[in-house]
């Protein structure tokens, strides 16, 4: 039925399946699985919490394909959920081996799904997330994660370098989700475009226990572009002078 | 056994209460703002001064209050520290609600995502629910954004659910119901909104004005739409009383007659021709008709704002307009909007004055906009960037200016809502 939804009915819309807060055991992923299979399309999991925690182990190397997506990946509780990076600050040996079958690391950040005591380490031992996403709602807006530039912005302050974040933000998200005419500049492509200000000073950025990390760089939207039409304009780029001759003249 | 434990609990239990109230007695305070510059238009403050918060609330403003008698102390050395902002004008029924404009529906905002990053803590909606559509407001925003949310009532007993028709239905504007449903619900009721009317005549500002009188409330007019237009000198003079709000004050809209000839400005306070604002308008500011800005994504013009401000005529309230046509675009978020006015030549304190105690005395709401001991703590920190900025008018035209306030930390009712730089939080290295 759900590959039915997406195959037949809106396969401009759907690009992926989400398997979610399930509490039990492998059932909801194995569905979702069965479902991407079928629409030929990703799974992207957040995986549900249970005692004793499911093995994620398990979950790469024996329930996912590879392009499926592993989403709040630097989520800590470790109770209820496995985590990335073990307790001594070790990134697990196995995440390198589910990221190199092809297993997509996602952020997530959200509300509740951001601990530098994940991200910190996993970037020093060379484990990067493929994609960075916000996991955007009410709780996660005021919080740590507030926008995707902050989130961004953070990546860059934990060692990633500026093509790195921006790569992970727009092709590697579109070959994702297989949307490969989206998150670049081809001739031809529709102009969706972002222009960014990189602002140097002191900054402080929080994960989801409001945890500081200080930083020096920050990236600011300065100028959003879809389709061709200007859509968010920080700081008056693309606007006349009020009195100059050209605004006269319009 | 099992009792032994119990006991054993028990008497831990005693002892960590014991040591908790000592801790408490010496870090009375939850909140500490140190060092920064506090601007209370109410109190008259305008210097560095600390703010203690305790249980939600202020509990001292003074200089050098001891970081050791606070459990967490925020370093706002080099900030701004005022009242949480109040916009008086935002429009925040958002819901799913299909082709139903500001009301229920999907043109309107959430108000937490758009208020905090900007220092605002108190918005009030301008007229998306009327009598028919107030108690849905209060369920779905009132009740569930963290966010104190207020409203003027539109007269429009469907509220601004379509200009077009909904909109100038007159037979759906009842002052007695509206009034009684703004008398019921003046919790969070505060005035009377009347907006978009396009008929060449009164009736619907004296409507509007009715419902004021019997609610004890102001109405805000958002003017200019009559075909013909109607003289604005009439409307501050005759039609509104004294503390009744004209909003887009610095609004510029082309204006036509019924065949399509443009012609003279009859409804933009200052005269496009001689860039003199209109005598009527100093008038109606003497007689008390309040001046709100409601930028929005048509209504904020620098052809109307900059001579009106060379020649003195500040705005007495900053409000937003806010929705998904002006969030984009020239307004983006009330500390944008306050830093125009900064860039314009308004003195700070006036631009937080115009954005916490004067919006606060306009909607009658004397507990809110200031800093007094005992009141609710409602707290932005803003940082006065200095630097190259830019900004965009309704039309797209720009301005640049040197100076721009970013909110830093909003604090609502004793709680952190936004922290920008992470100043309240422990560091991780």
């Amino acid at each position: 039925m759900t590959a039915y939804m997406i195959t037949k009915m809106f396969p401009k819309i759907i690009v992926g399946i989400k398997s979610a807060h399930y509490w039990g055991d492998f059932t909801q992923v194995d569905r979702a699985v069965e479902a991407g299979k079928l629409a030929n399309v990703p799974v992207m999991v957040d995986f549900g919490e249970h005692q004793p925690t499911n093995s994620i182990k398990s979950l790469f190397l024996e329930h996912l394909r590879p392009g499926d997506i592993f989403t709040h990946t630097f989520a800590y509780g470790p109770k209820d959920l496995e985590t990335v990076v073990d307790d001594n600050g070790i990134v697990k040996p196995f995440i390198f081996d589910a990221q190199k079958k092809g297993i997509i690391f996602d952020v997530g950040h959200g509300g509740g799904a951001f601990f530098w005591r994940q991200a910190v380490p996993a970037i020093k031992q060379g484990f990067k997330p493929n994609v960075i996403s916000t996991d955007l709602h009410s709780d996660s807006m005021n919080g740590g994660m507030k926008d995707m530039a902050n989130v961004m912005s953070k990546f860059l302050n934990i060692g990633l370098t500026l093509e790195e974040v921006i790569e992970k933000s727009t092709a590697s998200p579109a070959r994702v989700i297989n949307r490969p005419e989206l998150g670049n500049l081809s001739v031809g492509a529709e102009a969706d475009v972002a222009v960014f200000s990189l602002k140097k000073g002191e900054f402080g950025f929080t994960d989801v226990r409001r945890n500081t990390l200080k930083g020096t760089q920050k990236l600011d939207a300065e100028l959003t572009i879809r389709a061709g039409k200007i859509v968010w304009d920080l700081n008056g780029l693309s606007g006349p002078i009020w009195d100059s001759p050209q605004a006269i003249s319009r | 056994m099992q009792n032994y434990f119990k006991t054993a609990k028990n008497r831990v239990l005693v002892l960590f209460f014991a040591l908790l109230t000592l801790n408490v007695s010496a870090q009375e305070i939850d909140l500490l703002i140190k060092g920064g510059h506090v601007i209370d238009a109410k109190n008259k403050i305008n210097t560095k001064m600390d703010v203690a918060v305790k249980d939600g609330k202020i509990f001292r403003v003074a200089a050098d209050i001891p970081a050791s008698s606070a459990k967490k102390t925020v370093n706002a050395n080099g900030l701004y520290v005022t009242p949480g902002l109040i916009d008086i004008h935002g429009h925040v029924f958002h819901g799913t609600e299909p082709d139903n404009y500001l009301s229920n529906s999907q043109d309107a905002l959430p108000p937490d995502g758009f208020t905090f990053r900007a220092g605002v803590t108190t918005v009030a909606d301008a007229g998306g629910a009327g009598w028919k559509n107030i108690d849905l407001f209060r369920k779905n925003v009132v009740d569930k954004s963290k966010t104190r949310v207020l409203a003027f009532m539109n007269i429009v007993g469907g509220g601004m659910r379509g200009v077009d028709t909904y909109e100038q239905d007159k037979a759906d504007m009842d002052p007695k119901l509206t009034a009684a449903s703004a008398k019921k619900n003046k919790d969070f009721v505060i005035g009377i909104k009347i907006a978009h009317y396009i008929g060449h005549d009164w009736d619907p500002t004296d409507f509007a004005v009715a419902a004021g009188k019997i609610a004890g409330i102001p109405v805000m007019v958002d003017f200019g739409k009559a075909l013909p237009p109607l003289p604005l000198e009439d409307l501050l003079l005759k039609h509104l009383r004294p503390g009744d709000i004209l909003t887009h004050a610095y609004r510029y809209d082309q204006e036509f007659d019924k065949s399509g000839k443009m012609i003279e400005h009859k409804q933009a306070i200052v005269d496009v021709n001689t860039k003199k604002l209109k005598p009527y308008v100093w008038d109606a500011r003497k007689r008390g008709i309040i001046f709100d800005v409601g930028h929005g994504g048509g209504s904020f013009s620098w052809g109307q704002a900059i001579p009106a401000m060379e020649q003195g005529f500040h705005p007495d309230v900053l409000s937003s307009d806010l929705h998904t046509g002006s969030m984009n675009a020239g307004f983006k978020d009330m500390a944008n909007l306050a830093s125009k006015f900064l860039v314009l030549g308004m003195p700070l304190a006036d631009v937080i004055a115009a954005s916490t105690w004067n919006p606060a005395k306009v909607i009658q709401r004397p507990e809110l906009g200031h800093l007094s001991v005992g009141s609710e703590a409602d707290i932005a920190v803003f940082r006065l960037r200095e630097g190259d900025f830019g900004y965009i008018d309704a039309s797209g035209m720009s301005i640049r200016g040197k100076q721009k306030l970013e909110a830093e930390l909003t604090i609502r009712n004793g709680r952190v809502v936004w922290d920008l730089n992470a100043l309240s939080s422990p560091s991780v290295k």
